[in-house]
């Protein structure tokens, strides 16, 4: 069983237990229903799925038409990179109607292609700088307890916002959830993974198998850390983080995105602020020549490197 | 029509207008900090459509807007008010002018980006018709907005989803500056209408009365067809002037677009011009030169009386 059938079913339940809402996008009921995400929504009672002509653009406008009449809706995209035509209704019509009051859900779900080999026009991975233009909130799915905490809090929920899920993850079959995690930002949806208490480690984006990863090899080496992973792009608090990492005073920052506008650039300009002693480091992806050609599209980063790295400055510093 | 029905026409025809220019005056006196697009000459149209306009419809407008607060409002102040940014404005001064909408109105967008409404209005049509109301979707566009691939996609998912919509298309031939035949081939509605299964209406003379007339027909139409129109009226946007200065000694035409109509005043009532340009000089037709004139006078005391 496949990640894809997860979401698929969560999706299922949370659409279910509304009176009316409308889930539409092109192919939402129709083939492979966006590769199996969109299979048998609710189509009952007064909720409707609607597949639509290929217009990103009115589409966008068409779930704010919906919000203005109090209805909720769900546009579900098949790839990230589509949701570029919908802009201008994502910054203008959105910057006009949230200061109404408004009594529905507009949600538009998206899959960030990063499977790889999809060619240059869909690589966009950067949902961070939708909401960065639009303002808005967003959200990323890259594994079961994002897939829980998003679905469930946020698919269908007063206002507007993005989310993009990890296709990458929604192609993998379905592991047993890491046993020792904790939701500890029920606001942002910020999953704390592991206990330790000598390196803070931060996932942003779809970044968080790699982070995983290199959480796994620091405790190897001995080095105990927490891994944080954001489901929100733009938290609103990160106490419970920046409680962690005054303790540990150690942060590792790992983000995926492919933007110029990373979160993890303003995540870890605050981290310095608060506390300007803290040793911060960025695990990012820079802008290659081959994102311009079907490629794996991996996040690869050389992770014993970095702990190498780490282990020597920890006996300088001893 | 009724005799009543016909002198509440002419009444509001005669307030949009004169409104319009209370506003003017207030604007040439640098009373409004926001761009406000006056709509002098576009006022029959507008009426037609408040006229034909049942308790459930819904209208989304273009920046320009003006002529279709006043028409469904009846009172300015709100208006200016609101045009002044001030807490007793329609919408307590938090929407100015070009993104001004009123629920109670029946009109929930506004959008100053051309060809963004019709998304949302296909939208709210959607709604509608999901909450099993009859109510119709008024669209209002330009000969400018038509160009924007929205409008085609807007017209297709229209027409497939069977929403009553009736896109109303201003056909001013100007796009700020510049000229149907300085920017695009011509766009033949009534045959693109035709070929994606729309229905069009040709809005031609600037008669309130015809408007009005043909407005309810096909509000009625789209209601009980669940059918989508294209309504093209013809307009002209009055408040033009001739530049003159050293790059033109002759004196070059510019077209009103936006801002204080300086070549017009209070003076101007009740024509602006003597031709099918102005709706008021066309309702002429049916009323007498002193009548208007005197429906002039009366809604100038009106609205002096109103923002006394």
């Amino acid at each position: 069983m496949r990640n894809v059938e997860l979401v698929n079913n969560k999706i299922r339940s949370v659409l279910a237990e509304q009176k009316t809402v409308i889930s539409y996008g092109q192919n939402v009921s129709l083939g492979s229903c966006i590769g199996g995400l969109t299979k048998n929504l609710p189509n009952t009672n007064n909720s409707r799925v609607i597949n639509t002509t290929n217009c990103e653009n009115t589409l966008a406008g068409v779930g704010f038409g919906l919000l203005l009449e109090n209805i909720h809706s769900v546009f579900f995209l098949k790839q990230q990179d589509f949701l570029t035509l919908s802009v201008d209704h994502l910054v203008n019509t959105w910057s006009s109607v949230r200061n109404k009051k408004l009594n529905a859900s507009l949600t538009f779900f998206c899959v960030t292609m990063n499977g790889g080999y999809e060619g240059p026009q869909s690589s966009l991975n950067s949902i961070c700088d939708f909401c960065s233009i639009a303002n808005m909130p967003g959200f990323t799915i890259s594994n079961a307890e994002d897939t829980s905490w998003v679905i469930s809090r946020q698919l269908v929920s007063i206002g507007v916002r993005v989310i993009a899920i990890s296709q990458q993850f929604l192609g993998q079959e379905i592991k047993q959830s890491a046993a020792n995690y904790e939701l500890i930002d029920s606001l942002n949806g910020i999953h704390r993974y592991g206990t330790g208490g000598e390196a803070t480690i931060i996932s942003l984006n779809h970044a968080f198998e790699v982070a995983h990863i290199f959480s796994e090899i620091l405790d190897v080496h001995g080095v105990t850390n927490s891994l944080f992973n954001f489901s929100a792009i733009l938290p609103v608090s990160m106490e419970a983080v920046i409680e962690h990492a005054r303790k540990t005073n150690r942060v590792f920052i790992f983000d995926d995105t492919k933007s110029a506008n990373k979160p993890a650039y303003n995540l870890s300009n605050n981290i310095n602020r608060l506390m300007p002693n803290c040793i911060v480091s960025v695990h990012e992806r820079n802008f290659e020549p081959g994102w311009s050609s079907p490629n794996e599209d991996k996040f690869e980063l050389n992770l014993e490197k970095i702990v190498k790295k780490e282990l020597e400055r920890r006996i300088t510093k001893k | 029509m009724t005799k009543n029905n016909r002198n509440r026409i002419l009444e509001n025809l005669v307030f949009v207008r004169i409104a319009q220019l209370f506003v003017n005056e207030l604007y040439k006196k640098s009373q409004f900090k926001i761009p406000i697009h006056l709509a002098l000459g576009h006022e029959a149209i507008a009426i037609a459509i408040d006229d034909s306009m049942e308790d459930e419809d819904r209208l989304l407008v273009t920046h320009r807007n003006i002529h279709y607060h006043l028409a469904r409002l009846s009172v300015v102040k709100p208006v200016i008010e609101e045009y002044k940014l001030t807490n007793s404005g329609m919408s307590c001064g938090q929407q100015g002018s070009m993104n001004l909408t009123n629920s109670e109105l029946k009109i929930p967008y506004a959008s100053s980006i051309l060809g963004n409404n019709f998304g949302v209005g296909v939208g709210v049509s959607l709604g509608l018709q999901i909450n099993n109301s009859d109510g119709v979707t008024f669209i209002i566009t330009g000969d400018g907005a038509i160009e924007e691939g929205s409008f085609y996609e807007a017209l297709l998912m229209s027409v497939g989803k069977r929403l009553p919509i009736i896109i109303v298309v201003e056909n001013n031939q100007w796009s700020l500056a510049s000229k149907i035949e300085d920017r695009r081939s011509l766009i033949n509605l009534e045959l693109l209408a035709k070929s994606v299964g729309a229905s069009y209406c040709n809005l031609d003379g600037n008669d309130v009365f015809d408007y009005a007339k043909k407005m309810n027909e096909i509000r009625s139409k789209a209601s009980i067809e669940k059918s989508t129109y294209i309504v093209e009226a013809h307009v002209a946007t009055l408040g033009d002037w001739v530049l003159k200065n050293d790059d033109f000694p002759e004196g070059k035409f510019v077209n009103y677009h936006a801002g204080p109509a300086k070549s017009l005043s209070l003076m101007n009532c009740p024509f602006i011009k003597q031709d099918s340009r102005d709706p008021i000089f066309v309702a002429s037709k049916h009323y007498s030169l002193d009548l208007l004139e005197e429906t002039s006078n009366q809604m100038k005391t009106r609205i002096e009386s109103e923002l006394e």
